[in-house]
């Protein structure tokens, strides 16, 4: 197997370099047979990399320990789909993963463009294959999934494989979230390698077409959808595996991993402006560019052994490879934007400060604070260690006090930017949607106030989040009213023809729902540590509860101590539920690994975690949490992801331009005189620059 | 059947200034649409001064503030979480600790002070206001003025490009117009 696998990584060097060679020199040379021959590459070498993927994979389902690989990170004990796990549960497995996904991007643009041929395709090809080369040098030689263990191949021919393997990181197999978290964040981070092709291609080609933007954006929107996805299961598996009753730690790896997001969630709504209007063109190629060079950095930090977390992957000799990629990116990146800057000029103009080209703005600075305080933040202790040789630590504490005014700032823009339309808004009109999402925000900021609430910062996030939910709502609910109105095929077809936009709103609905989740879980949460005897009791957060005793059972991997709980509502005839948190020991780690207990609720969640046994369990050790607000988070986070998801989705192109053709109904309207009384029939000054150019706007 | 060609302003002021009836307009309002608007905003300034308030003069229990200068420090042998989270028992520990410090009456300045001393500076989460940590609390700010300053200085440039004057039209029909206006009114509405 193991020899297999370096064959095929050999192969898919050879296959990348070719790409990258023939697509840019057909490019460069006007030839479409070249270009077409690196665009056929794509397939056998994503066939490659499939079976040198499947080689690892069986190396570890047949407990090939001659592989160090496999001997550092399975062994004979460990269950079948924590074993495929394996393959991405350290570094060199999970770059075979990650080559594959890369090369699973690079078959899909390859699919994507069979047909169309844009001026950037032959470059932006190169410079997926270019990217797909750096990643399978770095499995050719300095990190090498597929090499032996030195004692075995020393002892030349003697076949003496080890008996066991060490097996995967204690912490790593103990939960199945481990399956879906990391080729989550792969699908999210490669991705952003499609983009940047583009963005670079456009500016090699450098005929200043807005055209990458449209091309890119879907892809753009797929790869922000995985990433979220990714993340929110990254939050998801702290919350059910480090049994700390939390979900996002302010970890530096947690960090990295946002700041693409954060910028790519600015790109997506800038180029909106180049799409729509032809503006921010340098803008969006910068934000592209960073996007990338922001990955690559996380992959630097978190795999070139420059952190230690959990997510670091220690002993990698991969770290001055990325530097030197990261490096090359920012420099070819840049580079390319300084030498085509003319050709990037758009000479933006706006006709009103309160228009959605001006949110648009505001949106892209905030979204960019936030991911410059994090990034400073992040790299701040790094640096001042190598300068001063003075050690800090950065952590919590001061990311939660210093994003806090820049995510409020965000949630209120978010809360009202959506009502204004393009180009210029009017005034009164804009006020008179933002009634009833400033009057609801309004009551549940005096509710909660009346309610006892004691912290500022919690009542701006409750008040914003539900401006948010409100405003984004309101506009969708608008949006089918009036579609059922003024299209005879009724409210669907209506919200299908406008998917983008009714998609956004949701997504804006689902950050809402995360805000007041995660204002409601950091700010109202109560925590508890109790030590009860079995068959004791003790009150928490409005329930009683009992310690039912200690169980052991043995797996063929670990033991698992059961330190089981029956939680009844104080006062309540109600059967009571059982908790059951866990102690797992591992023969490979030398503390036991908890896993916490967690009664999901609507509201809130009761979560338990046992941290200490004493007298061989007749007492322990509890802590308890009581957490609002947990539920809603993900709910949120999910809806964003969806409504991504449903923007991304393919669509038939619709026939022709929409508005004047679009049959219109206007009895309906002139019958309702009352909601119209501002636009009496004299013509008004501020909306006249609009009309034209409506029309012509809109793709 | 054309309108008249009366610029709008003149008569929004009139619409505005006579509240009689007089004027043929639509029936005029006692509030404009803003009104609520403001309205909810007082409330919520309110209540947020009112939360504030009642915040700044709460007393803090003893568990409330052990917990407070838990979530503080970090916890050495974890590398990411607090005292006040982690589960590992060196943080049980340090919480036993806390709590014992205040019960001997102990400022939560002095106890941070004495797990400064056990472990190094390493073990605050946020950075020490003096030397280089200074740089890491003034990174928030500028990043949040250079953001805002860096918007407003594009919405102006971007402003001042857009003075072209609007091109002179035939005067429309009413019907037209606000048939048109109907049109656009629900064309904005679903893009």
């Amino acid at each position: 197997m193991g020899r297999l696998g370096e064959l095929g990584l050999v192969l898919a060097l050879a296959l990348s370099a070719y790409g990258l060679v023939a697509a840019a020199v057909g490019g460069r040379t006007g030839r479409p047979v070249l270009v077409e021959s690196a665009r056929r590459t794509a397939l056998p070498l994503l066939a490659t990399l499939v079976t040198v993927n499947a080689a690892m994979l069986l190396a570890l389902l047949q407990d090939d320990f001659t592989l160090r690989y496999v001997a550092e990170n399975s062994s004979r004990a460990t269950p079948t789909f924590f074993k495929v796990l394996s393959l991405w549960a350290a570094d060199d497995g999970s770059l075979l993963l990650w080559n594959l996904i890369l090369a699973g991007y690079l078959a899909a643009v390859a699919l994507r463009f069979r047909r169309e041929r844009p001026t950037t395709f032959p470059y932006a090809l190169s410079v997926l294959y270019a990217v797909q080369l750096f990643y399978v040098v770095l499995v050719n030689g300095p990190s090498r999934p597929f090499a032996t263990v030195p004692d075995v191949a020393t002892v030349a021919g003697a076949g003496t494989a080890l008996l066991d393997g060490r097996g995967p990181a204690p912490l790593l197999q103990n939960h199945p979230l481990m399956a879906v978290h990391p080729p989550f964040l792969y699908l999210g981070f490669i991705g952003f390698t499609v983009p940047f092709a583009f963005g670079i291609a456009a500016l090699v080609v450098g005929n200043g077409s807005d055209r990458w933007a449209a091309l890119t954006r879907r892809w753009t929107l797929a790869v922000w959808c995985f990433l979220t996805v990714g993340l929110l299961l990254g939050a998801l598996w702290s919350y059910s595996v480090l049994g700390w009753g939390g979900y996002w730690a302010w970890d530096p790896v947690e960090n990295v991993a946002l700041l693409p997001w954060l910028v790519s969630t600015a790109f997506l709504h800038s180029a909106m402006l180049q799409e729509r209007r032809g503006m921010a063109r340098l803008w969006n190629v910068v934000l592209v560019v960073a996007a990338f060079a922001l990955m690559t950095f996380g992959t630097f930090l978190t795999r070139g052994n420059v952190l230690s977390s959990i997510h670091a992957f220690a002993q990698s000799g991969v770290g001055p490879a990325y530097l030197v990629f990261l490096a090359l990116v920012l420099l070819v990146g840049f580079g390319l934007v300084a030498w085509r800057l003319p050709t990037l000029r758009s000479a933006p103009a706006i006709d009103s400060t309160l228009s959605r080209e001006a949110a648009f703005v505001g949106n892209n600075v905030l979204l960019l604070a936030a991911a410059a305080i994090i990034l400073v933040g992040t790299v701040f202790p790094l640096v001042v260690e190598a300068t001063t040789n003075r050690q800090t630590t950065v952590g919590a504490p001061y990311f939660r006090s210093a994003l806090a005014p820049v995510f409020l700032l965000l949630l209120l823009l978010v809360g009202t930017a959506p009502l204004l339309p393009w180009r210029a808004a009017n005034r009164s009109r804009a006020l008179r949607r933002l009634r009833v999402p400033a009057a609801a925000a309004a009551l549940v900021m005096a509710g909660s106030a009346v309610a006892g609430d004691d912290k500022p910062s919690a009542l701006l996030g409750f008040g914003l989040g539900t401006l948010v939910v409100v405003a984004n709502g309101q506009e969708i609910l608008t949006g089918i009213v009036v579609g059922r109105r003024s299209d005879r095929r009724g409210a669907v077809a209506a919200l299908r023809r406008g998917r983008r936009r009714y998609a956004g709103l949701a997504a804006h609905i689902g950050l809402g729902l995360l805000a007041i989740g995660i204002t409601a879980s950091s700010s109202f949460a109560q925590q508890s540590e109790l030590t009860l005897a079995a068959g004791h009791s003790a009150s928490f957060a409005g329930y009683d509860v009992r310690y039912e005793g200690l169980t052991t059972a043995q797996e063929p991997q670990r033991t698992v101590l059961t330190a089981a709980l029956s939680v009844r509502g104080t006062g309540s005839d109600d059967a009571s539920v059982l908790l059951d948190p866990r102690l797992n020991l591992y023969p490979a780690a030398s503390e036991p690994i908890g896993s916490p207990a967690i009664l999901h609720g609507p509201v809130w969640d009761l979560y338990a975690s046992v941290i200490g046994l004493q007298d061989s369990g007749r007492s322990a050790t509890f802590r308890l949490y009581h957490n609002p607000g947990v539920g809603l988070l993900w709910l949120g986070g999910a809806l964003m992801a969806l409504a991504g998801a449903a923007a991304t989705w393919p669509v038939r192109r619709r026939p022709g331009r929409p508005g004047p053709t679009r049959r219109v109904r206007v009895r309906s309207r002139t019958k309702r005189p009352d909601r119209r009384r501002t636009a009496g029939p004299t013509p008004r000054p501020d909306r006249q620059p609009a009309h034209p150019v409506v029309r012509t706007g809109a793709p | 059947m054309t309108s008249s060609p009366a610029p709008a302003r003149p008569e929004r002021r009139a619409r505005q200034g006579t509240r009689s009836g007089a004027h043929p307009g639509p029936r005029p309002r006692l509030l404009g649409p803003g009104a609520l608007v403001a309205l909810a905003i007082v409330v919520a300034l309110l209540s947020l001064a009112a939360v504030a308030v009642r915040g700044a003069n709460k007393p803090l229990s003893r568990a409330e503030q052990a917990q407070q200068i838990a979530a503080e420090l970090r916890c050495p042998v974890c590398q990411d979480l607090s005292a006040a989270d982690s589960p590992a028992p060196l943080a049980r520990q340090m919480r036993q600790q806390i709590s014992e410090g205040l019960a001997a009456g102990d400022s939560p300045a002095a106890i941070e002070d004495r797990f400064v001393a056990a472990y190094g500076e390493t073990v605050l989460l946020r950075p020490p206001s003096s030397g280089p940590g200074r740089l890491a609390y003034a990174v928030p700010l500028l990043a949040l003025v250079g953001a805002v300053a860096a918007g407003a200085a594009t919405l102006r440039v971007w402003r001042r490009r857009s003075t072209q004057p609007v091109p002179e039209r035939a005067p429309l029909a009413a019907g037209d117009r606000s048939r048109v206006e109907a049109a656009l009114d629900r064309w904005s509405e679903e893009e």
